[in-house]
């Protein structure tokens, strides 16, 4: 192993240059005076302060004198040998080249308050190098703190700042801190650790990391996996052909071309990207989350955040509170739970499930049937292809076009269903039901909300008998029914009077409160139920 | 035995010690020398923690006011004693004024005169990052009085968000507590770091960076406490 260090002690084949020297003023610290003696005296003494801190401001009280020295030194490293740095205080740049060579350029720069003690602690910076089994190693080290010249009581400042070309296929190590560090165009791995500076990593092979606090992260062009740790600082990261974990706190996470798994883990942050090759899993606070086009299942955990998803191929998990989620062109199912936020579902190609409340749910173009269950909420669904389940409470469900069966349980809130395919299965209660075109049987069970069907098709799409049952109260109920439909009639109301605009053969009824009897053939069932409302049998238009 | 750590106790004094590898090998072995070197940590470590810069912007005001305040009275309440002193003490402090004025015009002369040095150093120099990488006594001076703004700042907001932070009734409070924490932790480190390199100018930028957040989380929080108010 061999050592080559520039130091006081040994300046090794370094190339110095400098002194480069400047001075600057600067002025005493102004301190609290407490004088006394007489009026007289005091006087005296101040005037005596003034003329000291003139005296003090027009020579400056201690000149800045600046000393800049550059190390440089060029070693060979074998292919598969490492280069790594541990470094603080200063900036860190490394590039590449296609040579075996690592050219190692360091600028130190120290100020203080002398020349000679600008120089001499210039001297003591020590840019150590050793070349051992696995590569060469650069350490940067200071002089020990304790009764030395850089206690900091002697206003020394100092910087080292690193210029580093090094073999493309050498993999790099650098540990840094209290400086920016670059990296560019490595074609090997990259691991770097940095606090309280920015890291760019651009270009890099293999599985890499980077590990980082209170600065930014960006990572650009990496050939294999990607891991970045954060804290309080956003991370960047573009097109990495594997996997990437990305890490952080406090601050937002992009990314825009991961080919491989995704996997974000925030807190307080947003997190933003698309081009994902295969899958994603997403968990933060605070932020919100906007992911585009993700080939492969997707799972986002927020809170106190909004989730927008775009393009998932795959399945989708959505999870938030206090934030909306907003989710289109799902090709599997889609999992949503929010809370008192509103949710939005477009275009999914599997089954959709969703729990929220206090807060608007609008789902469309759902291919396979969807299960909403919310509170205090409005529901709409539009174009689902498939059974629907939706529960709500205070608020209006509205469904049309719907490819299976309907089924909704809301309290305290109206229902409007439109193009319902399958059947219709609805209670509710103080709030109106209106079902216009419904394929399969229906039931509606009401408390004090009006009842209004029409369009039920008297035959399902198999040939089997749609029956219809309506109940409630306190509020009318109106059927349409085709004249061609068949139905034996059982109708009962109190305080209410019953009316049919179709001829009844009526086998019993009791002063317009009760009926029974039967409509054409009689062959499906229709069962009215209310009390202190109407019942009216009316016969429906003719379909143009 | 004794005299060494005598001298040691002048080395701790002088910051030199790290320039007597003799002494410094001895306060490794001895154990007086060595609680010595300890307890002198322990205090230097005490004094950095309770040091603290302030601006006194209104030093030289409260001095100038002062002088003028005693002139007035001066004027009001004529010098006692004999002819003689009074008629000394009035020149010696026409004489005084005089110097200030004089002085006063050399350093402004000084200053406005100086401004074109940098110009012509920096042509000259050989390194212009210098300045980039170390903060001039002026960029200092700048940058401390900026820390010592958002100190005070940062103590008034946090005397008024304690209460609220001590309660930590919701999610969103407790990640205000732990984003201060963090804060707090990083500011530490900074200062840790500026303790040994004053005038680094980006371990200065990063610690103003840091107070700046912190003085925003701490606004922030008092803008939650005040919509949760009805």
């Amino acid at each position: 192993m061999t050592s080559h260090s520039v130091g006081a002690s040994s300046a090794g084949d370094a190339q110095l240059r400098g002194p480069a020297r400047r001075n600057s003023s600067g002025s005493r610290p102004a301190l609290p005076v407490r004088v006394r003696g007489n009026r007289q005296g005091r006087a005296w003494v101040r005037a005596g302060i003034f003329l000291a801190l003139m005296t003090g401001a027009a020579a400056g009280a201690r000149p800045r004198e600046e000393f800049t020295k550059t190390f440089q030194k060029s070693l060979s490293i074998q292919p598969g040998q490492s280069l790594s740095l541990d470094h603080k205080f200063g900036s860190v740049s490394i590039r590449t080249h296609s040579s075996s060579q690592v050219d190692i350029t360091a600028s130190i720069r120290v100020a203080a308050s002398t020349q000679s003690e600008a120089s001499s602690s210039a001297n003591q910076i020590n840019i150590d190098v050793r070349q051992t089994a696995t590569g060469v190693a650069i350490q940067t080290q200071y002089p020990e703190r304790r009764g030395g010249i850089f206690s900091g009581q002697s206003g020394i400042s100092y910087s080292v700042d690193y210029s580093i070309v090094v073999p493309e296929s050498a993999p790099v190590q650098v540990k840094n801190s209290f400086g920016n560090l670059t990296v560019a165009g490595l074609k090997a791995k990259a691991d770097l650790h940095d606090s309280h500076g920015s890291v760019e990593l651009t270009g890099a092979a293999g599985p890499s990391s980077v590990s980082n606090s209170f600065g930014t992260v960006k990572v650009i062009d990496i050939n294999g996996d990607l891991t970045v740790t954060n804290q309080n600082g956003p991370i960047d990261a573009k097109n990495i052909s594997g996997g990437a974990e990305l890490n952080t706190s406090f601050a937002s996470v992009t990314f825009y071309g991961v080919g491989g798994r995704l996997s974000v883990s925030a807190t307080n942050s947003s997190v933003t990207g698309g081009k994902v090759g295969a899958g994603a899993f997403v968990r933060t606070t605070f932020g919100a989350v906007a992911v585009s086009d993700v080939g492969g299942n997707t799972e986002i955990q927020n809170s106190n955040g909004k989730i927008v998803v775009k393009d998932i191929r795959g399945n989708a998990i959505l999870r938030t509170s206090f934030g909306e989620i907003e989710a289109t062109g799902i090709s599997g199912t889609a999992t949503v739970n929010d809370s008192n936020a509103s949710v939005r579902l477009t275009n999914v190609d599997g089954y959709a499930e969703v729990h929220s409340t206090f807060g608007r749910v609008d789902l469309s173009g759902l291919r396979q049937g969807a299960r909403v269950v919310t509170g205090n909420a409005s529901v709409s669904l539009s174009g689902v292809n498939g059974d629907t389940y939706v529960k709500t409470s205070f608020g209006l469900v509205k469904a049309e076009h719907v490819g299976g069966s309907l089924t909704i349980e809301n309290t305290n809130g109206g229902v409007r269903g439109a193009g319902i395919k399958g059947g219709a299965e609805i209670r509710t209660s103080f709030g109106p039901v209106i079902l216009e075109g419904v394929g399969g049987p229906v039931r509606v069970d009401s408390q004090n909300g009006s009842v209004e069907v029409s369009g039920v098709a008297a035959r399902s799409a198999s040939g089997g008998c749609n029956g219809i049952s309506l109940r409630t109260s306190f509020a009318p109920i109106k059927v349409a029914l085709s004249p061609e439909g068949g139905y034996n009639v059982t109708a009962r109301t109190s305080f209410g009077r019953i009316s049919s605009e179709l001829p009844v053969t009526v086998s019993s009824t009791t002063n317009f409160q009760s009926l029974a009897g039967t409509i054409g053939k009689g062959d499906c069932e229709l069962s009215l139920t209310n009390a202190n409302g109407s019942i009216d049998i009316l016969k429906a238009l003719a379909k143009k | 035995m004794r005299t060494q750590c005598r001298g040691l106790e002048e080395a701790l004094r002088d910051g030199t010690l790290g320039e007597n590898a003799e002494l410094a090998r001895h306060a490794e072995t001895c154990p007086a020398c060595g609680e010595l070197v300890r307890a002198w940590q322990e205090l230097s470590g005490a004094a950095q923690r309770m040091r603290r810069t302030w601006q006194s912007p209104d030093l030289w005001h409260r001095i100038e006011q002062s002088l003028s305040t005693e002139s007035g009275l001066r004027e009001g309440n004529p010098v006692r004693g004999p002819g003689w002193y009074r008629a000394f003490s009035n020149r010696w402090f026409a004489a005084a004024a005089c110097a200030a004025v004089l002085v006063l015009s050399v350093s402004l002369g000084w200053v406005l005169l100086r401004d074109d040095q940098p110009q012509q150093s920096r042509s000259l120099r050989a390194d212009p990052e210098f300045d980039k990488k170390i903060l001039t006594d002026q960029a200092l001076r700048e940058t401390e009085a900026a820390e010592a703004k958002y100190i005070e700042s940062i103590d008034r907001l946090e005397k008024l968000a304690d209460p609220l932070l001590q309660k930590q009734t919701s999610p969103i409070l407790l990640n205000y507590r732990e984003r201060l924490l963090l804060l707090d932790d990083a500011i530490a480190d900074c200062r840790a770091g500026i303790q040994m390199n004053r005038s680094n100018a980006h371990l200065r930028r990063e610690l103003v960076s840091i107070y700046q957040e912190k003085q925003r989380t701490l606004l922030n929080l008092m803008k939650e406490k005040t919509d949760d108010q009805p």
